[in-house]
């Protein structure tokens, strides 16, 4: 029995080494197959001054809800079918003189296709079919240090997410709210750049000239942000900007596991407000919007701790004309008031998960000298969170963000899932659900929630 | 350890491991046989890759279906004392030309590196915590700690192997665990429980590395090819990490150098934020 039991032990213990043989054999012969030269044809690139890169997007767009009889949709059905094509091309003369001009085309047959969804003019001429120039500058880096831009271009200061505290420089495309794609967020203005680096510290002066406001969905398309006032019958007219040219300046540095900047602006707001209401004897009375000319100065700073990025952004801006409530609102015959707001933002970002990037902001607005004619409180306090996961090597990026609307005037909900098949190919799927409640201005945009799905050909020569 | 172990040197980002000169390896050979495994290491660490460098690259990620995706950069390198910076530029392809990666790799142990992250879409210069130093770079199974390197002094180092020989170059096999003090936040910083590496010892150049991953039951691997001498410089122009899981391949890039000066002028303008931001020239 001991004999029977020593001899199976004997078996067992040979048949155990063979295995953890031929295991460390399978090892060391999968190791050294992982130590093998991958066999690929690495390719190689050439310098060259010019280079072109676009991409060519084409999206579908499915709103979920019935948005009101106001605007053009009224159904939930398929409401977009963009194409767009994107170029850009960069080159230099020398190796101080460069450029860049660069520009997108939409075009969406989509008014075409429904046309029981009567789209107006402007929707189809300002909206589904356009043309923008993006970038369009020249630098220049001059030997004695100092560096020139000139031309249409992007300038995205600050580091507020939410609100615009120093970051004023560029107008937004509001087309259609929280649905743009991040490079399409801001659009270039034409400004002259001269930065100059004294010591640590970095100075950027900046002149725009006819850097226009906000672009806002046209008549009739479920962003129009003045529906309900030409619903009501008034004319709306947009007033010849009177000062054309705005200023800013900034000075940056960074500090140990930091950054700071602080910036100044003379301005115009790059939201419409009314600047006076017409009413005397005409059939229509009419509204005039102009951009309010405004100054700011505040400064954005940021640190690391570990795990944890905070950033703060705090700045005073003089003059903003703030919204009077609806039961005042055609009292103001001579313009919206002008007050001072205090803006303070405070942030948070956590890193310490694998390839995933939490973040939550909070915006407050104080508003001085407050009166009961104002829509807005004299505080108001807004919060946005938002998630970044990676995987698959980065082919994989899922984005979600919460943005809670001051007032209780409703959030917005954005889910992006965007997969990256080839050098050449991403595909996309966009969620964005609004709620507002009917005390806010965005109540006629409650029920625009929509489903997009996107495929994007990137390219380049 | 492994191939992704930069430590203090400068990073000439991935390759500053990879290079090495050969006077100082001649004399230094010569009592290889003496060396302790932290000696070896950090003659490894020590060696000089010369004082800048402006380098052109290929990194080719593959998944486990083989499908490639290509990026081409361009990195500038430059010593400042005993600190370094170094500034990576994506060229290609096209939604990710313009992206720049900025670090500062201070010699003082006590103080992070300062990074700084350019995405053209988001058109801001993003800092990065400290931390993100575990995660991948831009796809590829490198991580930010590979490229930017870690302490050498958090690690204890052990021979597994005295006297291995690779494609006929005798070399060392270091071990590297994470001492008891520096546990965390070694860990923290690389994601990594352990590395290995191979040391040739002509020339201090590391052939061979393995690491195994904390989570996921992942191991690396790297491996140098087309060792070459660029201006007295050892360099490694051919470097892979296959990355496995349970034993299986999941991914794997390659980094390929074009082309490699050293100790050629870089103006200190290169290394600020708002280089990032002006683009390629």
């Amino acid at each position: 029995m001991f004999k029977k039991i020593r001899t199976k032990s004997l078996n067992h213990l040979i048949q155990c080494c063979l295995s953890t043989l031929l295991l460390t054999t399978a090892h060391c012969a999968a190791q050294d197959e992982f130590f093998s030269t991958i066999n690929i044809d690495v390719p190689k690139t050439k310098s060259s001054n010019y280079s072109v890169i676009g991409w060519i997007t084409q999206s579908a767009s499915y709103g979920l809800e019935q948005p009101s009889h106001l605007f053009s949709r009224t159904d939930s059905e398929l409401n977009g079918l963009q194409s767009s094509l994107f170029i850009q091309a960069d080159g230099k003369f020398s190796d101080e003189l460069k450029f860049r001009v660069s520009g997108k085309y939409y075009h969406d047959p989509i008014y075409q296709i429904k046309s029981d969804a009567p789209h107006s003019i402007e929707e189809r001429n300002q909206l589904r079919n356009r043309l923008e120039i993006r970038d369009f500058y020249f630098d220049y880096q001059a030997e004695n240090g100092l560096y020139f831009k000139v031309g249409n271009q992007i300038l995205a200061w600050g580091l507020s997410e939410y609100i615009r505290v120093t970051d004023q420089i560029n107008v937004e495309d509001q087309f259609a709210i929280a649905q743009q794609d991040l490079e399409d967020l801001r659009l270039p203005a034409p400004a002259a750049l001269m930065s100059y680096r004294l010591k640590d510290w970095l100075i950027d002066t900046v002149v725009t000239y006819d850097a226009d406001r906000n672009q806002i969905a046209p008549e009739g398309d479920e962003f129009d942000q003045f529906a309900q006032l030409r619903n009501i019958g008034f004319a709306l007219n947009r007033q010849e900007t009177k000062n054309r040219s705005e200023g800013f300046i900034r000075l940056s540095t960074q500090l140990s596991s930091g950054d700071l900047q602080i910036v100044a602006g003379e301005f115009n707001d790059n939201n419409l407000s009314v600047e006076d209401i017409d009413m005397r004897g005409l059939a229509q009375p009419s509204l005039n919007f102009n951009q309010n000319r405004m100054r700011m100065i505040g400064a954005a700073a940021n640190w690391v701790e570990g795990a944890w990025l905070f950033y703060g952004e705090l700045g005073t801006h003089y003059g903003v004309t703030v919204r009077p409530n609806a039961e005042s609102f055609f009292n103001q015959l001579n313009g919206w008031d002008q007050k001072d707001q205090t803006l303070v933002v405070a942030g948070v970002e956590y890193n310490g998960f694998s390839n995933l990037l939490l973040s939550l902001e909070i915006d407050s607005i104080h508003t001085k000298n407050h009166n009961s004619f104002m829509q807005a409180p004299s505080d108001q306090i807004s919060l946005g969170t938002r998630f970044n996961w990676t995987d698959l090597n980065q082919r994989l990026r899922i984005t979600g963000v919460w943005n809670k609307l001051a007032n209780n005037w409703g959030s917005v909900s954005r889910l992006s899932i965007d997969y990256n098949w080839s050098d050449n190919l991403d595909l996309g799927f966009l969620f964005v659900g609004y709620s507002a409640s009917q005390n806010s201005v965005f109540y006629e945009f409650r029920n625009n929630d929509v489903v997009q799905l996107q495929m994007r050909y990137n390219f380049q020569i | 350890m492994g191939f992704t172990v930069i430590f203090r040197c400068r990073p000439a980002i991935f390759f500053s491991l990879w290079v090495s000169l050969f006077g100082a390896v001649f004399a230094t050979s010569i009592n290889a046989r003496e060396l302790s495994a932290y000696d070896v290491m950090m003659k490894y660490d020590n060696r000089y890759n010369g004082d800048s460098s402006v380098g052109q690259y290929t990194m080719v990620l593959i998944d486990r279906r083989e499908r490639q995706r290509v990026r081409n950069l361009r990195i500038y390198s430059k010593d400042f004392g005993e600190d370094n910076k170094a500034l990576s530029l994506f060229e290609t392809p096209a939604d990710i030309r313009g992206t720049a990666y900025l670090n500062f790799d201070w010699e003082n142990q006590n103080r992070d590196d300062d990074s700084w992250l350019y995405l053209p879409a988001l058109q801001r210069v993003k800092r990065i915590a400290s931390s993100d130093t575990a995660d991948s770079f831009l796809g590829s199974d490198f991580t930010y700690a590979d490229i930017n390197g870690y302490e050498l002094d958090w690690y204890n180092y052990s021979f597994v192997n005295e006297s291995e020989f690779l494609d006929d170059f005798e070399v060392w096999v270091v071990e590297a665990t994470p001492k008891a003090e520096f546990k965390d936040k070694a860990e923290n910083a690389t994601g990594y429980s352990k590395m290995r590496s191979w040391i040739r010892k002509d020339n201090f150049v590391q052939v061979r590395g393995q690491v195994w991953e904390l989570k996921g039951n992942k191991i690396k691997y790297f491996n140098s090819t087309e060792i070459e001498l660029i201006d007295d410089i050892w360099t490694t122009k051919r470097l892979q990490v296959i990355t496995t899981r349970n034993g299986r391949q999941e991914h794997a890039s390659v980094l390929q150098i074009n082309s490699i000066d050293y100790n050629v002028e870089v103006d200190d303008s290169s290394f600020t934020t708002e280089y990032m931001q002006r683009g390629l020239d």
